[in-house]
């Protein structure tokens, strides 16, 4: 079954159509054999004039009445007949009877009249052809207008359907408008009773989804907390070991061990949050100028202490987006400049308006990435062989990756303007707009 | 130094504590709100080490409270939470600065001389960072002891550099220091006013990080 509605139409027309045939066939039967009682019942009225004016020439009556006669005595003698009829008697004189018979070259009708008062027997002929024809009229004209009104009956009953079907086009409706994004229930005021439970399980079902979203969303922040506070005692722990030992290999082993844990830990979270599709439902206009002010100068400090140059060229250009999400991504890009970009180095940030949409550059002097190795980077936990003391987890590029997909975006790793280094740069799609 | 350290991790407060003890400050630890408040109003701090997640009360209401009961205290929070959201609701209930969790002693204890000495800064009303001196309650500054005439706006913006030393402030933190002036700022009003103040007081003084801000007593 394709469309409810084709099949209750279909359904509903065909099922009109036989009742209808049905009933004109029993209709036209029973029409017709009453045409015919009606008629014999004129017939014999018919023999009875006969037989009051017998006397008299009644030879110009037969084309009127399209009737055929004779009149007898009873004793067999012809006082006078039609012209088409025969001269023998064409039914037994002394029996009142109707049948069917036929002479000259017809089927009639034939009714035998007996008048003992006068001694007459009157038989008339009425020409079966015609007496059809004459019902079939009557019946007909009672018959047809019914069949008129079966286009009519088509149109009301595909109108009918449509109007009760409205209902769950509108649900339907509601339901393809709302997106992957929007969790909250579905409302229909004035919804008929038989939607009631797909409504309520449909909505059951959202609800469901949503509480698992936002249990995900919980859970990412609750592991945060309580994996940072002991962290967070691990690290000043270890501090203070170091102030009252003198330094050994050992424990600044530890402490980078512990850097990089608390780096790693720091990094799944942000890639955990970032790859939630549900980030899109708080999307709002980002003016990216701003967001990547905020992030170089909550950076400004370490990127000083390697003495490196950082500089942004940015028009103010928006996008729709992810506040929290595109600062991730903007922190990562700038992170991994500054970590891969030696001191004293240079590091570029750019946001311009493309023919695309609006094209964020990161570009750095540093050790760069080599061609082979660029899509590979994009990928968790691969790290290039640098053979340097860099510090990382190989999470970067994947949450700039989550990022970028989560905006529809797409970014690409070159060799940047400077003569070493890396330029990444995201694309994000037409949706930009231009801030005042 | 007298610090009130408001953890209700025993391990990380114990950690701490020694920590800053090693630093030279006097800690007061304690791992409810309620005993936060308490203490708050029975010794005189210099600043207050706040966790946000206290099993009492929500760390965000020890906060406005402290606000409410002593102005002037220097208020530092420290949190697991590091959504956007809690970083501007913390600063907006008016902690003097975030730091989230896991954090590096030498950061917590460069922030906590941060705000201190700007909690000084206020109570002595002037001001100092290099060569320059900014006293509010005058509404003067100085330049190597040569007194300087700013226009008010100017005056604003310096104002607000010297609140921050040694941070870099996004040009849109500057412009905000500005609005307080009531009027409509047109869109290159900030570079405006810092071309006037550098002619004043010296082309090094006020470092700009292109497309970035600007700031005073960075490296």
């Amino acid at each position: 079954m394709r469309s409810i509605r084709s099949f209750l139409i279909t359904v509903t027309v065909v099922a009109i159509i036989l009742v209808l045939f049905v009933a004109i066939v029993q209709g036209y039967r029973t029409g017709i054999e009453r045409t015919q009682a009606l008629l014999d019942e004129q017939l014999l009225q018919d023999a009875q004039l006969i037989a009051l004016t017998a006397t008299s020439d009644l030879r110009d009556l037969s084309p009127i009445s399209q009737l055929e006669f004779q009149v007898w005595r009873l004793n067999g003698e012809l006082i006078q007949r039609s012209s088409q009829i025969p001269s023998e008697p064409i039914l037994p004189l002394t029996e009142e009877t109707v049948v069917d018979t036929s002479f000259a070259g017809q089927r009639w009708r034939a009714l035998n009249y007996v008048d003992t008062d006068r001694g007459m027997s009157i038989q008339v002929a009425e020409s079966i052809q015609g007496r059809f024809n004459i019902a079939e009229e009557i019946v007909n004209a009672t018959l047809l207008p019914i069949l008129f009104g079966v286009p009519i009956l088509i149109g009301l009953t595909w109108g009918i359907v449509s109007m009760g079907l409205r209902h769950l086009l509108t649900l339907a409706r509601a339901v393809a408008l709302r997106g992957t994004d929007n969790l909250e229930p579905i409302n229909m005021p004035g919804t008929p009773s038989e939607l009631h439970p797909v409504l309520a399980s449909m909505n059951n079902m959202l609800e469901q989804l949503a509480g698992s979203f936002e249990r995900e969303k919980r859970f990412a922040s609750d592991a945060a907390h309580e994996l940072r506070t002991p962290i967070s005692a691990l690290k000043v722990n270890v501090y203070n070991l170091r102030t009252q030992m003198a330094d050994s290999a050992d424990l600044q082993g530890l402490a980078n061990s512990l850097d990089r844990m608390t780096h790693l830990i720091d990094q799944l979270l942000l890639l955990y949050r970032t790859s939630s599709e549900n980030l899109r439902t708080d999307f709002e206009s980002v003016n990216l100028n701003r967001l990547c002010q905020e992030v170089v100068r909550d950076r400004y400090t370490r990127i000083q202490q390697r003495q490196q140059d950082i500089e942004l060229t940015a028009e103010d250009l928006s996008v729709l987006g992810n506040q929290f999400a595109l600062s991730a991504l903007v922190a990562n890009l700038v992170d991994n400049a500054s970590k891969y970009t030696p001191e004293g180095g240079h590091i570029r940030l750019e946001v311009t308006a493309s023919n695309e949409g609006v094209c964020l550059v990161v570009e750095d002097s540093g050790i760069g990435i080599s061609p082979n190795l660029r899509e590979r980077v994009k990928g968790r936990f691969f790290r290039v062989n640098t053979g340097s003391k860099v510090q990382g987890c190989g999470l970067g590029l994947s949450i700039v990756q989550h990022v970028v997909n989560l905006h529809y975006a797409d970014f690409e790793i070159t060799d940047s303007s400077f003569e070493t280094g890396t330029r990444v740069a995201v694309h994000f799609p037409i949706n930009r707009e231009r801030s005042q | 130094m007298r610090l009130l350290l408001v953890e209700d991790d025993q391990e990380l407060s114990r950690a701490v504590e020694h920590a800053l003890a090693t630093e030279g400050y006097s800690v007061d630890a304690v791992s409810t709100g309620a005993g936060a408040l308490f203490l708050a109003g029975e010794a005189d701090y210099n600043a207050v080490v706040l966790d946000l997640g206290l099993p009492d009360i929500d760390g965000l209401q020890v906060l406005a409270k402290l606000r409410l009961q002593h102005s002037a205290l220097p208020v530092l929070i420290l949190t697991a939470r590091d959504s956007v959201e809690d970083r501007v609701g913390g600063l907006d209930a008016g902690a003097d600065d975030y730091l989230s969790k896991p954090f590096d002693i030498p950061e917590l204890v460069a922030r906590l001389r941060a705000v201190t000495r700007r909690a000084v800064g206020r109570s002595a009303n002037t001001l100092n960072v290099g060569d320059v001196t900014l006293d509010p309650a005058a509404h003067t500054v100085q330049c190597s002891g040569q007194v300087i005439e700013v226009s008010g706006k100017e005056y604003a913006l310096l104002h607000k550099f010297m609140e921050n030393p040694g941070r870099l402030l996004t040009k849109d933190q500057l412009e905000s220091s500005l609005y307080a002036w009531g009027e409509s700022i047109s869109s290159n009003a900030v570079e405006v006013y810092i071309h006037g103040l550098r002619k004043k007081i010296g082309k090094d003084f006020i470092k700009t990080v292109r497309g970035i801000g600007y700031g005073v007593g960075l490296e």
